[in-house]
Parts: C-alpha cells; sequence; structure tokens
C-alpha cells in the first residue's frame, strides 16, 4: 500500500498532535481525581432503631453505630453492632448474644448539593459471630415427655445486603439518616445438632431473605476544606 | 396525597405484623414412607404380612389407620413411619409369622426455634439405613417429609 502525499502528512500530523493531545489530557485528569477522592469528611453516627427497640421490648438488647467516608460520590460505609434476644414461653427458651460488623460502599446520587446532602444506593457484606441456647419441654403424642438443651458457641454467618440510604445536615455538623436494607445470601456454621434462629444483624433465620431499617444521628468532621458543590442549574429552553 | 402515603404505611403495617408469624401446624419433618416391592418384579408392589410392627427403642407398636384393636394379620404394600426426631437414629421391627425384620434408619436431627407460640421444630435430612434384614433396601429420597404421601424407600421381598 502506497501513501499519498496528503494522506502521508495527515497521518504524520495525527501522529505528532496525538501525544501531546493525550499527556494534556493525562495531566487535567490526574489532578482532577487527586482533588476528587481525597476525602472531604468522616461521618459517624449511632443506631436510633436499635437503641429504642431495646427500650421498649423485652427481649432484645443492642445497639449499632455507623461510620463513612466519602471518596467523591463513592462512601465506604462500616458499621458495628451487638444483639441479644431472650424469649421464653411453657415449650421452649432461647437466647442469643453476639456481635456483627457489615461493610460496603454507597453510591450517591445527590452530586452536586450543596449541604452534601446524600441519597445513596449501595452493597454491604455483614458477618456475626454469637452464642445461642434453647431448653425444650414438650409432650409428643407418640415418643412421649421430652426435654432437652441445646447450646452453639462461636457460630459464624455471613450474609449479603443491597441498601437505600438517605443523609441529611440538619444542623452544622449534625446529620440525620436512614438506610433500609435487603438481606441475603445467609450462610451459617455451627454445630451439628441446632440450626440458629436468630442472626445478630441479620434477625430471624427462617426465610430466604430478609428486610432491616436503621435510623442513624451522625456526626460529620471534616477533614479538608473542600469546595462547596454547586447546584445545577436547569437549562431553559 | 395524603390518602395515598396513609394506604402505603397501613399496609406496610399489615405486611410487617405477617412477618414474623410462622405457621405452626407441621413443624418437624420426621416421616418416612416405605413401599414394598417384589425383589423379581421391582416395579410391582408386594404386601407386606405382619402381626405387628413398631419401634424397639422405646418399644412401641404402631398400627395402620385407628383399628378398634389389632388385627392378627395386616398387609400392607406401603407404610409411613414416624422418625424418633430428637434422637438421630430409629430402628423398627415387623412382626411376620415366622420371622421377625428390623430396619435401623439413621439421619441427621436438627432443632431449631422457631417462635415463642411454636416453640422448636427438628429438621431431619441426610436420611441412611444403617442396618436390615430384608433382601434388600433402597433410599430413593434421603430427606424426610413433613405428612405421608412421599416414598423414602423402596423394600424389596
Amino acid at each position: 500500500m502506497r501513501f499519498t502525499t496528503p494522506l502521508y502528512i495527515a497521518f504524520t500530523l495525527i501522529l505528532s498532535l496525538h501525544p501531546a493531545l493525550f499527556a494534556q489530557q493525562d495531566t487535567v485528569a490526574v489532578d482532577t481525581v487527586r482533588n476528587r477522592f481525597v476525602p472531604t469528611g468522616i461521618r459517624v453516627g449511632v443506631d436510633v432503631v436499635s437503641l429504642v427497640r431495646s427500650q421498649i421490648r423485652d427481649d432484645f438488647s443492642g445497639w449499632e453505630v455507623q461510620g463513612d467516608v466519602d471518596f467523591d460520590r463513592y462512601f465506604l460505609a462500616f458499621e458495628y453492632g451487638t444483639w441479644s434476644r431472650n424469649f421464653a414461653s411453657e415449650v421452649a427458651a432461647y437466647a442469643n448474644d453476639g456481635n456483627f460488623w457489615r461493610a460496603g460502599i454507597d453510591v450517591n446520587f445527590l452530586r452536586n448539593d450543596p449541604d452534601r446532602n446524600v441519597f445513596s444506593l449501595g452493597g454491604r457484606y455483614g458477618r456475626s459471630v454469637f452464642t445461642e441456647a434453647m431448653d425444650v419441654t414438650r409432650e409428643d403424642p407418640i415418643w412421649g415427655d421430652l426435654s432437652d438443651r441445646f447450646y452453639q458457641r462461636d457460630v459464624t454467618s455471613s450474609w449479603l445486603e443491597l441498601t437505600a440510604g438517605l443523609r441529611v445536615k440538619i444542623w452544622k455538623m449534625v446529620w440525620m439518616g436512614y438506610t433500609g436494607r435487603f438481606k441475603f445470601g445467609l450462610s451459617t456454621r455451627g454445630n451439628s445438632e441446632m440450626l440458629p434462629h436468630d442472626v445478630p444483624g441479620y434477625g430471624v433465620n427462617n426465610k430466604e431473605t430478609a428486610w432491616g431499617f436503621s435510623y442513624y444521628i451522625l456526626v460529620r468532621l471534616p477533614v479538608r476544606n473542600a469546595p462547596v458543590p454547586v447546584a445545577e442549574k436547569k437549562k431553559r429552553k | 396525597m395524603k390518602k395515598t402515603l396513609a394506604g402505603f404505611f397501613a399496609l406496610l403495617l399489615i405486611a410487617g405484623g405477617c412477618l414474623d408469624e410462622p405457621d405452626c401446624y407441621l413443624l418437624n419433618n420426621n416421616v418416612v414412607g416405605i413401599a414394598f416391592k417384589k425383589l423379581t418384579e421391582p416395579n410391582a408392589d408386594t404386601a407386606l404380612n405382619v402381626t405387628a410392627f413398631g419401634t424397639v427403642e422405646p418399644p412401641l407398636l404402631f398400627w395402620l389407620g385407628e383399628p378398634p384393636a389389632p388385627e392378627p394379620d395386616t398387609s400392607f404394600t406401603r407404610l409411613t413411619l414416624p422418625l424418633r426426631y430428637f434422637n438421630d437414629e430409629t430402628t423398627f421391627f415387623f412382626e411376620e409369622p415366622d420371622t421377625t425384620r428390623i430396619l435401623r434408619l439413621g439421619y441427621t436431627s436438627q432443632a431449631q426455634f422457631v417462635s415463642e407460640d411454636c416453640g422448636e421444630r427438628y429438621v431431619l435430612s441426610d436420611l441412611r439405613v444403617l442396618e436390615h434384614n430384608f433382601d434388600s433396601v433402597r433410599l430413593i429420597i434421603d430427606v424426610p417429609s413433613r405428612q405421608g404421601g412421599t416414598i423414602h424407600l423402596q423394600i424389596f421381598r
């Protein structure tokens, strides 16, 4: 194949311009990314639902804290909590006690909100370690009286969550918000005599999926002076 | 708008109220079904003529249906038997006119709390034949059922 003169000149021009164009884009891109992905603040808070639930229900005791840090529109989130349940009836008594953590990423869909309010969708990986015990007393019509005690410790469970959340600035550093959770993919590892009833951080283990809701009161600690996002104005036709 | 919101929250409350109410009926899956077959014709049913059948430990007698008194000779082509769910094995005996047959079944039994109202349930799995003195026993399904109707074992005679 022979290059004609105009084609050769055009090809040479493109080759000679290309590195320059590329370098220019590269410089700008690196600079922007460096600024965008440096965290602007750390948010920590406590789950009000767990605290209220502990006060009003005799069969539940627990608390949960949450923290997140922003990387542009992405938030790295971490949650930790304790959880214990206690049920007693004429036929069976059950108790569990343990802790759990969840870690994951939220993606913010309110990118240019001047107050940095957040509406996010995300995912979590959850894991808990707990102990549970059950006392059984029953009269079976065939086998007669049955009385037994089951106990297992260091039971481990893991699961996945899809989350949707909102975080709103209330006053200065004080924020409030909630996270709704769709939990699935629970797997547990314990002894062979007992199946877990209630998994800390997940809930009752009698269905393939579970729902959860956390309402947080948070404090946001700024870590650098970042420019306040400017709200986008709608274009008029 | 207010009506829509009120309706939504009412629906949410109703749905939420149903979440933690399991059905307490037939919680344990501790039933096995047995079909008796001819050794020479595996597809043909055959009858087991017994004077009695039950469990060895504890010593219990079972009867199919609800006869007012044990019949001297009863024929069965199919049986539905309960497993002793708080142990990991159950031994059945079948008294025939000239011999006593034994069938010892093993399984994994796991207890699980269900609710304050229902108490606990037992989840049985990994059903296996540990011992027998029939001609041949074939395991078809290794998870016991909650109620009769399913055949888990075929016994060939």
